[in-house]
Formats: structure tokens, sequence, C-alpha cells
């Protein structure tokens, strides 16, 4: 601990905040947390994203119609308003942040998984599956899955991005978990106690936004190579 | 001869009728759904050991016709009856799946019909897999072994291994024959096998079929739109035009005196007569649709040069003419 | 040299080359192999003829095509040959300068055409556009000529505002037909121009094929791998194999007595409603890879005449007969 806005030096690398505490050790801690709720929500919605779209793709009919319904409004309703809702709804914790994040984005892995799922369904070795005697069961484990499993892997990374923003934008809101120290609520307090009105604001808020960007450029880019790889017209 | 055989399999007037999936704004608009009568009223039977020919063009119902036997669609009336008579039109899912094991089928496309992320190795077990024959993979490596030699991709440690992207068309049609044989099956329906290959592999292929017919005791029904392929391989055909059938009996009487003019237009076509295309007129004409639409009367009446005006009203039955050859057409 | 070597056997009547193809290769250079696809073919075609080029896949039959129209674009390259359209090498010309030939003097009926028309312009329009490209004439002359092809080729004129999903099949070959007639080319090269088509369907057309050779004096190339339908419509044939002839005669004599072993064998290879009922006539292996083709004669692991000059050294393409080729070990001897 130091004396609050401390600029950067040997003893602090980036500074302290308002009260005093290190900045850098702040950062490293959050990432953590960023990290952690990212990675998290992005299993959770993808998960449930994948077996929207699994179910919806292959069986079709009804349940693909009330599925994709229930995808369309979720994707159709302005998504900042419903986050801070939801959030605010549910209260400040590690979990409703997950759970949160989680019911915003499961929609759109939904819709790209079961593309790829009513694609396969079409390709001829599933029918010539179903003449060999296939039950549906087989069908997917045989040949949708791994199918659509680079896809998922895909869609994970994407996920994982979008999660840390939406945690950072949360925190930043005051809606996130007051106990748990993110980059977003690092960014909070620096906004609410005052960092852009001193010079503090370079050493304060300038590190966890960077932080932040990168991590989304880096996930950015993996997602992007890994859609590439997982497009199918790259077999053979 | 056919009479001493039993029939293995019937087809007691099956009919699918596709109705265009119309969306709500044009079934407020259109006044009534179109209707396509992909197969009408189609009626055969098929002996054990038999190798059954469907010929017919783009539109005939003939691969339609096979995938309702198969029942990998529902029909929209019918029934296909399958050794010892039962019904399989009328069997539950679990059933269904059960009797797959007797009838399986062979599709057109080599490069489709193969999974390309599964070796030959695994393509081989799906079947074996889905009816827990062969569980342990070492006995299945035996099976498998053996039938790569029976399709004759020998070595087949070389092949067993190799992914379907690293065979040829040829070489992919006899895995694609492997996996329907592997079960022991009774029926093999074939859509087309050859065409999408290259003229050279062909006959080895077909060759292949006919020698796995007689040495595994198998009943065939094989899919063409080549009338010289059917004579080849087929000891019956059936000549399908727009979902019936029109002409029907031993192959070798159909083909060397047809009765329907659509099976005489077909064979005057193929028969490699210099100077056809003088008489194409003849044999096919090309008339406008009228009022009462493509079902009423004789399907054929708008390309016949024989029609008159009792085939606008009256549709021909598929009738003997002479001993086991049918055909439908007032002036066969 | 073929049209020489013809010359000098005194063919009667005038026998004059259109197209005549010496040596011709052409190479698609990827990085990782490079395809001989088409590797030293020598063809002509005379006028009013038709042409036949019998290859099945892998054997350079499409690249030939688009090599005779220098349509061949990177990573292909013709790498070697000369391409005599009415005695004018064509091979060293730019680009500019084949604008002016095809559709012209040359046009092409691609594979697959059906599919290659645009579905959303109509198809009066569609062959009219090259009308007015190629000649600069105004839309409606365009469009009356084009009224003038279509009734050339068999479709009513009425049809000519139709959208090609209107049409069937057989209609939209034929109109693929009027385009490549609508600058009045001397010569057309068809590739695969009835595969897909229904029988009957396949029928018609080719009846109209030979109808405009007569009617046009066109000549024709026909490329195809159904050989039976070839030999009902063509004058002549060239028989292909990995990217070369191997055997080059016309029609009739091809018919009946195939003096190449593949010729031989691709005739056995389709079954027939005449005749006896089963021949047995498989060709053991496959197509041979033209990244990597086999020595000497590149038919010789197939053949079932092969003897070790042909797995060295390979056969070129030799008068046989007075108007028979035939590149075989087997005739030299």
């Amino acid at each position: 601990m130091g004396r609050p806005f401390e600029p950067p030096s040997l003893r602090h690398i980036l500074g302290t905040n308002d009260i005093g505490q290190d900045i850098f050790s702040e950062i490293a801690y959050g990432s953590r947390i960023s990290l952690l709720i990212g990675i998290s929500a992005a299993l959770v919605s993808v998960f449930i994203g994948s077996m929207v779209g699994l179910v919806s793709g292959y069986f079709g009919k009804l349940v693909d119609s009330f599925l994709m319904r229930l995808v369309d409004i979720i994707l159709v309703l302005p998504f900042l308003p419903l986050m801070i809702l939801l959030a605010a709804y549910l209260g400040p914790s590690f979990l409703n942040v997950i759970l949160v994040i989680s019911a915003l984005i499961w929609a759109r892995p939904a819709r790209v998984i079961r593309s790829q799922v009513l694609s396969i369904t079409a390709r001829g070795y599933v029918e010539a599956a179903r003449s060999l005697g296939g039950s549906p069961l087989h069908i997917i484990f045989s040949h949708v899955l791994p199918g659509i499993l680079p896809l998922i892997l895909a869609q994970l990374v994407q996920a994982a991005n979008l999660s840390i923003l939406i945690e950072a934008a949360l925190s930043f809101l005051g809606l996130g978990d007051p106990l748990e120290k993110s980059w977003g609520s690092i960014l909070y307090y620096a906004n609410v106690r005052g960092a852009f009105l001193t010079g503090a604001w370079i050493w304060w808020v300038l590190p966890p936004g960077l932080c932040i960007t990168a991590v989304v450029l880096g996930f950015a880019f993996t997602g992007y190579a890994l859609e590439e790889a997982a497009n199918p017209r790259l077999r053979r | 001869m056919s009479g001493q055989r039993r029939s293995l399999v019937e087809v007691k007037n099956l009919k699918k009728y596709f109705i265009e999936s119309p969306s709500l704004v044009s079934r407020l608009i259109a006044s009534r759904a179109r209707e396509i009568r992909a197969v009408d009223n189609v009626s055969f039977h098929i002996h054990e050991g038999e190798a059954f020919g469907l010929i017919g063009e783009s539109g005939s119902g003939k691969t339609t016709t096979a995938k309702l036997m198969l029942r990998l669609i529902e029909p929209t009336g019918g029934m296909v009856l399958f050794d010892n008579g039962r019904d399989i039109t009328a069997l539950d899912e679990k059933n269904m799946r059960i009797m797959r094991q007797k009838m399986q089928m062979i599709f057109q496309d080599p490069y489709e019909s193969l999974n390309p992320g599964m070796r030959v190795f695994n393509l081989i077990s799906e079947p074996l897999l889905v009816y827990k024959i062969a569980p342990e993979a070492e006995k299945r490596r035996a099976v498998i072994r053996e039938i790569l030699e029976t399709i004759e991709l020998r070595p087949p440690e070389d092949f067993m291994y190799r992914y379907p992207h690293e065979l040829s068309g040829g070489q992919r049609q006899r895995v694609a024959i492997a996996r329907a044989l592997v079960l022991k099956p009774k029926f093999v329906a074939a859509d087309e096998p050859t065409s999408m290959l290259d003229v050279s592999v062909r006959a080895g292929i077909l060759d292949l079929m006919l020698d796995l017919k007689d040495k595994l005791g198998l009943t065939y029904l094989f899919i063409t739109h080549d009338v010289a392929l059917a004579r080849y391989m087929c000891d019956q055909i059936a000549v399908m035009y727009r979902g019936k059938i029109v002409e029907m009996g031993e192959a070798e009487q159909v083909i060397q005196k047809p009765l329907h003019p659509y099976t005489r237009a077909l064979l005057t076509v193929v028969s490699g007569l210099q100077g056809f295309w003088d008489r194409i007129e003849s044999v096919i004409v090309d008339k406008p649709m009228d009022r009462r639409g493509p079902y009423a009367g004789c399907r054929f009446r708008f390309r016949c040069p024989l029609a008159q005006e009792i085939c606008v009203v009256e549709e021909p039955p598929l009738r003997e003419i002479e001993n086991g050859h049918f055909a439908a057409c007032g002036f066969a | 040299m073929l049209w020489r070597r013809l010359q000098t056997q005194g063919l009667e009547g005038d026998y004059v080359a259109l197209i005549e193809v010496r040596d011709l290769a052409t190479y698609y250079f990827t990085s990782k192999v490079t395809v001989n696809a088409v590797d030293g073919v020598d063809l002509e075609v005379g006028k009013g003829e038709m042409l036949g080029v019998v290859g099945e896949s892998g054997s350079g039959k499409t690249t030939l095509a688009l090599s005779i129209l220098k349509l061949i674009e990177p990573p292909g390259r013709i790498v070697r040959g000369q391409i005599f359209l009415n005695g004018e090498d064509i091979v060293p010309k730019s680009e500019d300068r084949m604008r002016h030939i095809r559709w012209k003097r040359i046009s092409l009926i691609p594979q697959s055409a059906m599919n290659a028309l645009n579905p959303v312009f109509r198809i009066g329009d569609q062959i009219a556009e090259p009308i007015m490209e190629h000649e600069q004439a105004s839309k409606r002359e365009a469009r009356q000529r084009a009224r003038r092809l279509l009734e050339l080729v068999g479709i009513d004129p009425e049809r000519e505002d139709s959208y090609p999903h209107e049409l069937s099949g057989g209609m939209k070959q034929r109109a693929v037909i009027a385009m490549a007639l609508a600058c009045g080319p001397e010569i057309v090269v068809a590739d695969e121009p009835t595969t897909g088509l229904d029988v009957m369907v396949q029928a018609q057309i080719l009846g109209l094929l030979k109808d405009l050779q007569r009617k046009l004096g066109l000549s024709m190339i026909f490329i195809s791998h159904d050989l039976p339908i070839v030999t009902e419509v063509c004058d002549k044939i060239a028989v292909t194999y990995a990217g070369k002839v191997a055997e080059y005669s016309d029609t009739q004599s091809l018919f009946e007595r195939p003096l190449h072993p593949y010729s031989k064998g691709l005739m056995e290879a389709f079954p027939s409603v005449k005749g006896p009922r089963r021949k047995g006539g498989s060709i053991p292996g496959s197509v041979p890879d033209l990244t990597n083709p086999p020595t000497g004669c590149r038919f010789h692991p197939r053949c079932p005449y092969a003897f070790e000059l042909c797995v060295k050294v390979e056969p070129r393409l030799e008068r046989v007969l007075s108007r028979r080729f035939s590149a075989c070990h087997l005739e030299a001897r």
C-alpha cells in the first residue's frame, strides 16, 4: 500500500489508486477474475447454444420453429438495456454475472451450430447411415457431433471474447460483484473515484483498458483462425 | 422361370404425392396447393435371386420408388411387403430398423455417401456397430478384411486405413457396396451405382455386383436411366414414366419387342442407328399442357406420337399383353 | 505433321483444315505439383466436319477445349504447340486479338452449359449480348438476331423474354447453343453438350447439332466421355487418354475395328441393346495420376497387350492406314 494517487514508480509500477492500492497487483489479480468469468460464461453459453442448435437442426419442425423464435427474440432485444436489466434484477454476484452473460450470448452459437447441423444432415452419408439402420442417436454421435466440433471450438473462443467484454461493461457500471476485483471494476472505481479529474487516469484507466483490449484482440484473432480451420471447405 | 421362385418383395399400389409446401402467402393467393405425383399407384414384385430393373428418366419416380421400398421416405399410400409378406410400411421405427438389416441400398454418388472424415475401417464398421455385430475390434477387423477381399480391394491391409479421398471413384463405390453387404442382406437396391464413375471402371463394378448376386444369393433392385445397362444387369425390367409403370416384363423381351410408345422411343434413341435424329419426330413429339392437367388420362399423351382422344379421357391400365409382358397403352 | 501427311496421301475433295492442332501441351503449375493435363495432342477439323474428342476424367479433354479457345488461366499455361485457325497460329496471339477471334470465328459451349446461363437476365438479352459486344450492333438489331437464333435452335421466338428457370433443361441447352452461334462462328467447341440431359432430350439436341452442321456448314469439336453418342454424330473421332491422343480415325472405321487397346476397351465398356448381352469390357485399374504419369505408354499398366517396349518408350501417333492413326507399339510391329 502506498499513498493515494501515486504516479508510477519503482515500488508501484503502475502507481496507486485513490486509497493507495497498487494498481499493478490489482490488474494481476483482476485478470484471474476477468478470464475466469469469461471462460465460464463461454462454456455455459456455447453448451446451451450447441444443444439448442443440435436439437433444432436435427429434429426440425415444431421444435425447430419454437427454438428459433426464442433465438430470434433474444437476438432482437436491445443488448445493453437487457444486460443492465438482468444484472440489476439478479443482483451483484460472481455467479449471477456468469448467468447474465450466458443468457445474452447463447443465441448466436445456437444459430450457427444449427446451420451446420442442417448442412450435415443433408449430406449423402447421413442418408446412407439412416439406410444402414442408424438410430438418430447413432447419427448424432457418429456424424453430426464430429462435424460440429471444430465449429463449437471456434464459437467457444468468440464467446469467451464477448464474455470478457460484457463482464468488463457490467463491472464498470457497478453491476458486477463488488467483492471480486476484475478489470472492469478497476475501471468502475477509477471512474467513480475521480481518476479522470486528476492526471491519474493515465496509469489507472489506461492499463486495465489496454489489457481488456489486448485479450479481446487475442481471442478474436484466435477465433478467426479457428473458424477458418473449422471451415468444411478446407476439409480434404 | 420367375414363377418358380418365391416373391421376396412386393410393391402394392404404392403412392407418393408431394405437396409443394406453400408459404402462408402463396396459400392465400393460390386456389389450391400444387400436388406432385412422384409415384402413382405402382405395383410389381421381385422374386428371390432376381435382378429387377427400374428404368426411367428424371422425374419418372424410379429413385423415389426405391426409397419408398426401403422406407427412407414415407409413402402417401400403398404398401411394401417384404419376405413372407410383412408389410414394412406398417412397422414402427424400432422394428423397421431391425428390418433394415435385410434391405440395403447402394447410392449413386460415391463421393457423397461416405463420410470424408472416416477411414475405410470405420466406414465398414459402422453397420456392424449399429447392429451390434462383432463389437470387438479384432473380430471386426477379420470381418472387414474378408469383405475387402470380396469386393476386390486387395491387399485389404492397404485399404483398411485409408480415407475416402485416398480412393478412386470405383474404389469408393466398392466400399459402399461392402457397407451394404457386410450385414448379409437379402435385398439390395442400387440407385445408378455407376453413373458417376468413369466409363472404363463401370463394367468392373457391375460384374462384381452380378458375381456377388450369385455368390451371396442376393436380390437386386437396379435403378437406371440407361436401358443398355438394365439389359446387362437385369432379368426383369419395368419402365417408368412420370410416376407410373408403362411397361414391364422380362428384360430381353421388353427390349427386343417394346410395346409401349415410350419404350419404343427410348430404344430407338439408344439403338445406335446413325440418322435416328431425322426420325426423332416419329417417336417423340412435344405437345403443350392442356387445361385438364398432367394427371388426366395417359401421362405420356403430351409426347406420344400415337395419342388420340381416348388418351386424354382414360388412363390405360397396365395389362398383360403377352406372357409376362405388360404394357399400359391402348395401342400396344 | 498431320495435315501434310493427309495431303500427301491424296485425300479426295477439298480438304480444308479449319483448325489444326499440333503437339499442343497445356500444363497446370501448382505450388506442389505440375499437372500435364494435355501433353502433346495433334488433331484437325475440316470445314463442315464434326470431330469427336472422347475421353474419361483426366484425359485432358476440357483443358483441350479451353486451350483451343485460349481460355486457359493461371496456374495453367499452354507450354508448347500450335493451333492453326485457317492457317494462322493463334497460340502466340495476345488476349486482345483473341477477343476478336473468340465468338466471331470460334466459340464454346461450356460444360454444364445450362448452369452457365445467368438467372437474372432474360434469354433474349443473353443471346443478344455477344452480338452487341462483338459486332457493335444496336440492342434492337441484336435482339432481332437473337429471335432468329432462337428459331434456328428450335425455341419459339416468343420465349425470348423468358428467364432461364422458366425453361426446361433441353431448352436451356438450346439457348446456350444459340449463344454460341450468335456471331456466326465457323467452328464451335462443345464440351459435353448433352451430359446431364435426359435420354430423349439428348437425342433431340444431337439432332439439332447435326442439323446445324448441315444447314450452316458448321464445324464442330464435340467433346464427351460418351463414346456411343459420339459415334452417332461425328465424322471423325480422337480418343484421348491421359493427356494424349491414343487413336484418331474416321468414325465408321473406329466403330468397326478399333486399333488402340484403349479404344477397344472403351467400346466394349458400353453395354448395348443389340447384339450379345454381356461382353465383359472393363479395363482394370484406373485413370492415371497426371502429376506422375506412367513411363512409356501411359496406358501400359492397364493394357492387356503390353510388352517391354510399352513400359520404356512412349508410342507416337502414327499413321496406320490411310485415314487412321494410332499411338501404339502393337501396330508398328
